[in-house]
């Protein structure tokens, strides 16, 4: 089958039911998605899909053919996306960082429907897990994005 | 995180002999270095058991024509900042920027055991504590050297030279040289001995004690990051684990093993303690084979090395059980007149807090799933997860697998397990 991810075209032999997450991982080696619980709870295996958050552990590639996937190799060729991640090394957002791919696709996503989302927006959209603990720092950055502050 | 090149072309199998010539014709970017990631079981690194603590600059830095500085650090980087520290501690002495530093970890090796307890791991908050005047002097050995390197290019007495970040200057003539043009020269010098070296006054300190941006944030932004569950090598399979449902308990046989290993995919079916695995060319496969086998998971026997968890076992119920214990209670901290205060206290509040027992794990549970990739060196397998101690998950992997060679440790970070011994 026939992928379209990061503006670029792909040939993939892959079982229709299998995980768009193994997919980017495994057989294309972009190993910026992340794999966390496998269960759609996390949020680490984030990837837009025609500009919407998709959690990709539980996506199956069948069901991308056709849409224009984005992940985080490509975050930074999207303006939202390039003005999150100024944001994230502006406020330091990230400690492991493991989880961090996936906070900023979820954070793209929302401010590429929302530009400037209140507060109640953000808390609603920005909902992937941390385990440091980074959910401070992200709002901030995320608050920051929302004002339409540029970061250097 | 990343992983230190080993020198292509070599077998980690043979002793090794390696000159600066072939290091240097070897390295990608012919980089003039003072300094390069040392091969495993290389004379240079295996020598330092023998010398001081830190000593080695060769075995930690490099330092790049453009004056970038590749430092090596003993210390595993998972979130804490021990790579950003490590750069501010070097970079302080060197006289170098942190913002200039690139950190990765070190392989095995005793050059790299600098703690003063005499050990290598990277927990309990003891990286910078134990290793602070040791990463201090070992900048400031490097700096000297690029002293003395640039006296004899400059052709003045090292006297007369001093450094700004990144520079040897020298005042009276107004001339200077930058750190990668003097880094061929350095490596020919013979480190000084660390008792001539002066370091910097305290009080002139930039960056140590300073806050500074964290070297990786753009890269743990941008997933460029590498994980241990990211590293790839040639022909490499995948295996996925299924777990005994309590611990304690053993595989007996496998009700449908022959269908499974004819799942797509399959590679192969393995019986393991308390578990069995499933290995496949594809992740995917291998989880999907291994959630499909049938066990008949067999209660621990009496003579069982494992302390079993019980088959009533419930959380609940344990904390009921912990609750319901009597006994002398043990201050922790006791200061001053407790009762005395308590009692004329204005308000009195009183709480019950439960540690979520009995899961003390899930309190340092990781979003990054422990992963790790065998190896073979020399014809033979070696283990390679991430992990907080390379010299220990050294030796757990050659026991695994005795190997002639040394496996190259490319012991990618990840968020520690805070509890979870290594």
């Amino acid at each position: 089958m026939e992928l379209r991810i990061n503006q670029k075209t792909y040939q993939v032999d892959a079982d229709a039911d299998t995980p768009l997450l193994w997919v980017i991982r495994d057989d294309l080696g972009l190993t910026g998605t992340k794999y966390g619980c496998g269960l759609a709870q996390c949020g680490a295996c984030s990837v837009l899909v025609d500009g919407n958050v998709v959690r990709s552990c539980v996506t199956p590639v069948a069901g991308v053919v056709g849409r224009e996937i984005t992940t985080i190799e490509a975050i930074e060729a999207d303006a939202v996306g390039k003005r999150v991640v100024s944001a994230w090394v502006e406020h330091q957002v990230a400690q492991c960082g493991y989880c961090q791919s996936g906070q900023v696709v979820a954070a793209t996503a929302l401010l590429k429907h929302t530009p400037a989302p209140t507060t109640a927006q953000i808390d609603a959209a920005m909902v992937n897990l941390c385990r440091c603990g980074t959910y401070n720092a992200i709002h901030a950055a995320m608050h920051d994005l929302a004002a339409g502050k540029e970061s250097a | 995180m990343n992983t230190p090149d080993v020198i292509p072309g070599l077998s980690l199998g043979e002793p090794i002999n390696l000159s600066r010539r072939r290091f240097l014709a070897s390295t990608a970017v012919g980089a003039l270095v003072i300094g390069f990631g040392l091969p495993l079981g290389s004379a240079r690194v295996q020598a330092a058991a023998a010398t001081e603590r830190g000593t080695q600059v060769p075995a930690f830095l490099e330092i790049r024509p453009d004056g970038t500085v590749r430092l090596l650090s003993p210390f595993m980087e998972g979130g804490q900042g021990t790579h950003t520290a490590m750069a501010q501690i070097v970079g302080e002495e060197l006289d170098a920027d942190p913002a200039t530093f690139i950190v990765e970890a070190a392989p095995p090796g005793e050059a790299y055991v600098v703690m003063e307890n005499g050990m290598r791991i990277t927990g309990g908050s003891m990286s910078v504590r134990m290793s602070y005047p040791v990463m201090r002097r070992l900048g400031a050995l490097a700096r000297a050297m690029l002293l003395q390197a640039g006296a004899e290019q400059l052709g003045v007495p090292v006297t007369q030279l001093t450094t700004q970040p990144g520079r040897v200057v020298h005042a009276a003539s107004g001339r200077s040289l930058g750190y990668g043009e003097l880094a061929g020269r350095a490596l020919d010098m013979p480190v000084p001995d660390p008792a001539g070296i002066t370091l910097r006054d305290p009080s002139q300190f930039r960056w140590i004690g300073k806050p500074v941006k964290r070297l990786d944030a753009y890269d743990k932004s941008t997933g460029k990051a590498q994980y241990s569950i990211d590293i790839k090598v040639d022909g490499m399979l995948h295996a996925a684990v299924q777990h005994a449902p309590r611990l304690g308990m053993t595989v007996g046989s496998l009700r449908n093993q022959s269908q499974v290993e004819a799942m797509k995919g399959v590679h192969s079916v393995h019986v393991l303690p308390g578990a069995v695995a499933v290995v496949a060319e594809r992740w995917w496969h291998a989880k999907r084979a291994v959630e499909a086998i049938q066990v008949d998971w067999q209660e621990p026997t009496a003579d069982s090395k494992v302390r079993g968890m019980p088959a009533d076992f419930s959380s609940d119920g344990f904390r009921d059980f912990l609750a319901a214990q009597q006994g002398p209670a043990r201050d922790d901290e006791n200061e001053g007149d407790v009762a005395g205060a308590l009692k004329n206290a204005k308000t009195q509040v009183e709480a019950t807090y439960l540690q979520p027992v009995p899961q003390p794990w899930a309190t340092g549970a990781t979003v990054s799933p422990g992963a790790l990739q065998p190896r073979r060196f020399a014809g033979d397998l070696a283990a390679q997860p991430g992990t907080r101690s390379v010299p220990r998950r050294h030796r757990q992997a050659r026991r695994a697998r005795p190997c002639a060679g040394d496996p190259a440790f490319a012991a990618a970070g990840r968020f520690f397990r805070p509890t979870l011994p290594v």
